[in-house]
């Protein structure tokens, strides 16, 4: 019975954030802030477990240590306060550098060298050569200074210097890339349209079986 | 005003009453477009399939409602493949939702299996931390010692001996946020498991140099993907239902795309003729 | 002194997690894994932070009865009902899960499937060829698009097979480039984060 309700008020729900397309209006608000409420107590409600789980039930059965970041988290709370707000200083800059060591040490391998070295094929085939160009121009127009802005040279000159060649391949390559990723998009957001609308033909008013 | 004019001036309501009318006849009367099962979802669901029945595999959930529509069906088709060669599955909620998607699988889709919670599979609790949690996971059981209702996990059957991501015959992220590239920095170089990114499509423009790279074994994409691995599992879903309406939807975007750039090339033909300076 | 030893917390805790990845020793390896399970605490905290600024911000609208002030209470209700129903009685009890299945779940994803309308409009408006690399990116977007549904095989039978060249070269390779220079970018951003040299994190002088 419950999910019975729960069914059709889900219909009226996602009708109600589809009157956005017509005029923004009370309905739209009232189901939006709805939603934000939900999604802030389920952020609440999982600091705690972890809080409770990873620092105060060890902290309880003797691990003292854990009152280090216990105190730290607690500290974030102090931007709440004018007079005490520098303290949260203390945690930001705790968070920050642990991700910035983390970061380091995870990216030099699997994000740099592996990638470098992958990119290392012999010039064997079209797909190789597409590659092996296609990378080294992306990182020369990022790296080094783009197309008509290169200091004491006219546009002219430019025409045929490898710089503009790289740069200009470094674009198509990108311009290709950004498409594939935009058509991607695209067939992404569409499938989001295409559940909900599943879902109101289907479960809701029953015209599609399931 | 000129026919080329016209058509690139299409209104928005013209437009999306026109996707949704492209959407609700498929979805109403199915018009049997072919699926081409792409090479990648295959190779995917041959990994899962290859792994002997006992493995563990760990799978992360990072997606949310906002991208459920590709991810849910995706995640139903490789935890019932999972299931069904009788394989251990470690949930992992990387996104705060990602537990409520362990507990509707746990609800709809364990039972079918005959699969019991703490010796067949089980839930890990979210943790904060993001990337720095997933760095974290070299040494597991400092993460997690809790599962996600707070039970001890060292007493659960199927964390006998575990040791940790070692024992991990495949990870397996569905997601919409960028996990994979974490386990690729911080697991793959450490025990070289198999990774199998399952995600939204915008996510294989990102992974694609590690898949090129074969740090990512395989993967299996979008709500195409979903209803590819429908079909190679054999196991009912809702995404196969949905590719003739997802088809009809980029139709209409490539037509439209097309009369706005056809309005655009006879208009710069009739300022040229005209004598006048096109500015676009 | 106020910024002094945030950054120098910043650059301890970040130089222990990287001498633990360099260096084979059993101490410094037992605190770099404390200080990454640390940083999940503190980042739990941080969870209830942005949630205490919604509370307020949401108070301070009903209280002054300012535009939206009725939606506010909607707001409030949900997330304080929510918030004592999930801790008091967990997030496996039925009347949680029935709110995430029936109100979070079905608005957020009604919420992100307005993009497909707005995504149809645009691309109607904003795809028109002008230039070579304009004309290269729509190319790639309308041959991918097409690849990667039905559709594709039937206007013409090569279109999945070059949709699938573009995404595993062409793609690749843009992107390769991307993820190398992204991965330059990430070590010096973070090296200047411990070396304190990044301060906008620490906010403005007080």
């Amino acid at each position: 019975m419950a999910d019975k309700i729960g069914i059709y008020l889900s219909g009226f729900l996602i009708l109600a954030v589809y009157t956005y397309l017509f005029k923004p209006g009370k309905v739209y608000d009232y189901v939006e802030h709805v939603y934000v409420g939900f999604a802030a107590a389920q952020a609440i409600i999982l600091g705690w477990k972890n809080i409770r789980d990873a620092a105060i039930r060890p902290l309880q059965k003797g691990q003292w240590v854990l009152l280090i970041p216990i105190v730290l988290g607690l500290l974030l709370y102090a931007r709440f306060s004018k007079k005490m707000g520098y303290l949260a200083r203390l945690p930001m800059a705790f968070l920050m550098g642990v991700a910035a060591g983390v970061t380091i040490t995870g990216v030099i391998v699997a994000q740099f060298i592996t990638q470098v070295r992958a990119t290392m094929l012999p010039l064997i085939s079209l797909n190789n050569v597409v590659m092996v160009l296609g990378t080294a121009s992306t990182l020369a127009f990022f790296l080094f200074i783009p197309l008509g802005k290169q200091r004491g040279a006219g546009r002219e000159a430019n025409g045929f210097s490898p710089m503009t060649i790289m740069s200009n391949l470094g674009r198509a390559t990108m311009m290709a890339a950004f498409g594939s990723s935009y058509g991607f998009i695209v067939m992404s957001r569409l499938s989001y349209l295409v559940a909900r609308l599943q879902f109101l033909l289907g479960p809701w008013i029953h015209i599609i079986p399931r | 005003m000129p026919w080329y004019m016209r058509i690139q001036s299409i209104s928005k309501t013209a437009i999306w009453v026109a996707l949704v009318v492209a959407f609700a006849i498929p979805l109403i009367h199915p018009l049997g477009m072919p699926l081409n099962i792409t090479s990648a979802t295959t190779a995917a669901y041959n990994l899962i399939d290859s792994l002997p029945a006992g493995s563990i595999v760990f799978q992360s959930i990072g997606f949310n409602p906002a991208v459920d529509a590709e991810c849910w069906p995706q995640m139903v088709a490789i935890s019932r493949h999972f299931m069904s060669k009788n394989l251990k599955v470690i949930y992992y909620p990387y996104m705060q939702e990602g537990g409520m998607y362990a507990e509707r699988i746990k609800d709809s889709v364990a039972g079918d299996y005959g699969y019991e919670y703490g010796k067949d599979y089980v839930i890990l609790p979210f943790k904060a931390g993001g990337e720095t949690a997933i760095a974290g996971m070299k040494d597991f059981y400092t993460l997690f010692n809790t599962d996600v209702s707070g039970n001890s996990i060292k007493d659960m059957p199927i964390f006998q001996g575990f040791r940790g991501m070692q024992d991990v015959a495949a990870i397996v992220p569905v997601t919409g946020s960028d996990d994979p590239v974490y386990y690729v920095r911080y697991i793959e170089p450490v025990y070289h498991t198999p990774i199998v990114a399952c995600g939204t499509a915008p996510l294989l423009p990102v992974i694609g140099p590690f898949v090129a790279s074969k740090q990512i074994k395989s993967t299996v994409i979008g709500l195409s993907g979903a209803a590819e691995y429908e079909i190679l599992a054999k196991v009912p879903g809702s995404a196969t239902g949905a590719m003739d309406a997802q088809s009809m939807g980029h139709m209409l975007i490539v037509l439209l795309v097309a009369l706005g750039n056809i309005g655009l090339f006879f208009q710069k033909r009739a300022q040229k003729a005209a004598g006048v300076t096109s500015n676009g | 002194m106020r910024r002094t030893v945030p950054l120098l917390v910043g650059f301890i805790s970040g130089a222990i997690v990287v001498a633990k990845y360099f260096i084979a020793n059993k101490a410094l390896s037992t605190w770099g894994t404390n200080v990454i399970s640390w940083r999940n605490i503190v980042a739990a905290f941080a969870l209830g932070v942005g949630s205490i600024n919604l509370i307020q911000t949401h108070l301070r609208k009903m209280a002054r009865k300012e535009r939206g002030w009725d939606a506010s209470i909607l707001l409030l209700i949900s997330l304080v009902g929510f918030t004592v129903i999930g801790i008091a009685k967990g997030t496996t009890n039925p009347i949680y899960k029935w709110g995430f299945d029936y109100l979070y779940q079905p608005i957020y994803s009604a919420i992100s499937s307005l993009l497909a309308f707005m995504i149809t409009s645009a691309s109607y408006r904003a795809f028109k060829v002008k230039d070579w690399q304009s004309a290269v990116l729509t190319v790639t977007a309308v041959i991918v698009m097409l690849g990667a549904v039905g559709v594709g095989s039937l206007l013409y039978k090569g279109i999945p097979r070059w949709s699938q060249w573009i995404m595993d070269v062409v793609n690749t390779a843009g992107m390769r480039g991307i993820t190398i220079g992204g991965a330059l970018g990430a070590v010096a951003l973070s090296l200047r984060v411990l070396l304190g040299l990044e301060r906008g994190y620490l906010g403005g002088e007080r």
